[in-house]
């Protein structure tokens, strides 16, 4: 009654959060010491990353999230928009659209945020095609679901391109801005598992005419007992085609695949292996030649909640040139703590 | 011509729109509900009228469920989407509708049900939460499913949402409704005499439990709660609270001990080692999957006293 009097309406509605105004904070702190290691000089524990979220209807049609993330860079961590999206599944039967700044809704590590991640690390095809943490830019995309016994889903989307993956300036206009496309369907499995697969595309052509596509698979595999997930399998395989004006084109294979069981109620142990190939590359004789880079992640899981998070993994990387055997290049030991305070939304599946 | 052209037009498109309307009258609406136990119940009084499905088979703990996008393809297509409610399922399908992207059943909407909206919640905290309490409900208890008077009372809003949908099928159901809520009475009355003349009365209907989801079931069958192994809500307890209960239970001669059959095993076993009491792990919803004993709501709500009796007359053994 005060309110009413003292304020102008919409400011005490404001001051009541009567607008469903949900926030949280998530926190990844992750340390790594290498044991082995030819090039790289041992990285100390850093906060990887504090995310601020901001999620409310903002009216009958639509929903806004805001959020802010700060990453370390050159020993400095500062705050930066991270997304700025405003979405409807309202407007249109069975489409959901968003627009503004955000991650693109493209491949599986792609559209979660790094702390909800099942591992530490990022695999090096994450790293070399997207950008580490994901491609965030202005977007326009569209997601439809079909209502039809066998689960559907379908995305494209358009960003504005001038940049690709995680920038610090405005870059420059592309000759084709990013586009993509996602397609995702689902199986049932035997004893109660389910199964998502999708397939994807992203292509954009810079400024300098320098033409990248991706193509990508992304599956997730979940065996579900109440809280305890006795069995995940999550992977990605992509293939990035890159052409620029009078050099030859270079294709390269990236993939990981992370399968991973449950011990005990909340402890986990999986082990992820990744390959990444430039499948182009040619040797001082013009030969064709095989290089590969593999790395292997066993990773020890202790979640008590869904809102806090403990991991330990050892990391082998391991290079191969031709039909030579692997060699250990490198190997580290790793570490990660991540915390959620707030209203956390549901995750995907 | 222009004029012959315009009335072909307009017959056709009125033929067109009388034969999707005639369609759409035709078709049943299809009516989603969470858990099974809601689609039971919303099969036993709308009847025929409706087609029901259910986005769980039954064996799930509602809390911890994937936003499974053959639930999303699923809701996509309802005229209706029946939620237990009471943050029950807010893990879950608040994304599961968002992604279904249909204004009609999302909260609010016309064809949106919440069973839980229409009871006087038990349980509900009297001060503050926040998640060092564990997952508590803010809302209350939404475990009313298992009082079969609560879940006749929650049922009425499977009605009103499908007559919402279906303004043309108003009135239809009152009837059933009647039958249904005098079915549910008397299977909780026919219950309530097993036990009294099982002698689990007073002293005797005390019980413990693992998690705090038999509330409603025990104030319906005059039951009293007296503990539970969690020692807060979706926690698994340690091996010195199991042994603090244990001790517990046996000091005060308490005979019943309750766990739904989606509690971890491994400390359900490790509770009767140290307790020497059998505790008995139920069905609490129904199911339909092969080799299920509980296809039906009174079969589930009979199958949870039978076990009750059975195991309070095994510790009572014991405890002698």
């Amino acid at each position: 009654m005060a309110c009413s009097v003292v304020f102008f309406a919409p400011l005490c509605s404001a001051l009541a959060d009567t607008g469903g105004l949900k926030t949280f904070v998530a926190v990844d702190l992750v340390g790594e010491a290498f044991v082995r290691s030819k090039v790289v000089s041992p990285r100390e524990v850093e906060v990887r990353g504090v995310e601020v979220f901001f999620l409310a209807p903002v009216d009958p049609l639509f929903d806004a999230a805001v959020g802010i993330a700060a990453h370390p860079e050159n020993g400095v961590s500062l705050f930066e928009l991270h997304e700025a999206t405003l979405s409807s599944s309202k407007l249109i039967p069975h489409t959901q659209l968003r627009m503004g700044k955000g991650f693109l809704y493209i491949g599986k590590l792609n559209r979660i945020h790094q702390h909800d991640w099942p591992f530490i690390d990022s695999p090096e095809v994450q790293r070399s095609f997207f950008d580490d943490e994901g491609v965030n830019d202005l977007l326009l995309e569209v997601t439809v679901n079909t209502p039809t016994s066998m689960p559907f889903e379908a995305t494209a989307g358009v960003a504005k391109g001038w940049v690709y993956g995680h920038a610090h300036n405005e870059g420059k206009r592309p000759q084709v801005p990013t586009h993509y496309s996602r397609v995702q369907t689902f199986f049932d499995l035997p004893l109660g598992g389910a199964l998502q697969v999708a397939g994807n595309y992203l292509g954009r052509t810079a400024s300098d005419s320098v033409q990248t596509q991706l193509f990508g698979v992304d599956l997730t595999a979940k065996w579900r007992e109440g809280r305890r997930v006795p069995l995940l399998l999550q992977g990605e395989v992509w293939l990035r085609r890159v052409k620029a004006p009078q050099v030859d084109r270079e294709d390269a294979l990236g993939m990981y695949l992370f399968p991973q069981m449950n011990l005990l109620d909340s402890l986990d142990f999986g082990i992820r292996f990744d390959q990444f190939s430039v499948l182009t590359t040619e040797d001082a004789l013009g030969e064709s030649i095989d290089i590969s880079s593999y790395r292997i992640v066993p990773t020890l899981t202790y979640k008590p909640s869904e809102f806090s998070t403990f991991r330990i993994a050892y990391a082998w990387d391991l290079k191969r040139r031709g039909d030579a055997t692997p060699n250990v290049t490198n190997s580290s030991l790793l570490a990660q703590m991540t915390y959620v305070i707030g209203a956390h939304p549901s995750h995907e599946f | 011509m222009v004029h012959l052209l315009a009335v072909a037009v307009a017959l056709l498109s009125s033929f067109k729109s009388f034969s999707v309307n005639a369609q759409i009258a035709a078709k049943k609406p299809l009516v989603i509900t969470t858990t099974t136990d809601l689609a039971w119940a919303a099969r036993e009084i709308l009847g025929d009228a409706v087609e029901v499905r259910s986005l769980l088979n039954g064996r799930e703990d509602p809390h911890f469920v994937d936003v499974r996008p053959d639930y999303v393809a699923q809701v996509a297509q309802a005229d209706v989407v029946c939620a237990v409610g009471l943050d029950l399922e807010v893990g879950w399908l608040p994304k599961v509708i968002s992604k279904a992207a249909r204004r009609e059943i999302q909260p609010g909407g016309r064809g949106y049900c919440d069973f839980g909206s229409r009871i006087q919640a038990l349980d509900k905290p009297l001060q503050q939460v926040d998640r060092s309490q564990g997952d508590v409900h803010p809302q209350g208890n939404p475990h009313y499913w298992l009082s079969p008077s609560v879940l006749a009372q929650a049922s009425r809003e499977v009605i009103d949402a499908t007559e919402r949908v279906r303004p043309e099928l108003k009135g239809k159901f009152e009837a059933r409704y009647s039958e249904f809520k005098r079915m549910m009475l008397g299977l909780e009355a026919r219950l309530k005499a097993r036990l009294v003349s099982a002698n689990i009365t007073g002293e005797q209907a005390r019980f413990a439990e693992y998690h705090r989801e038999f509330s409603y079931f025990a104030r319906s069958f005059e039951l009293t709660s007296h503990d539970t192994l969690e020692e807060k809500p979706g926690l698994s307890p340690s091996a010195g609270r199991l042994g603090k209960v244990a001790t517990g239970l046996r000091r005060d001669k308490i005979t019943i001990v309750l766990a739904a059959r989606t509690a971890p095993t491994r400390v359900i076993q490790k509770f009767e080692e140290i307790s020497g009491l059998k505790v008995g792990v139920v069905s609490v919803s129904v199911s339909q999957a092969p080799g299920s004993d509980v296809e039906t709501y009174p079969q589930l709500i009979e199958k949870i006293i039978d076990t009750l009796i059975a195991v309070s007359e095994k510790n009572a053994a014991k405890l002698r």
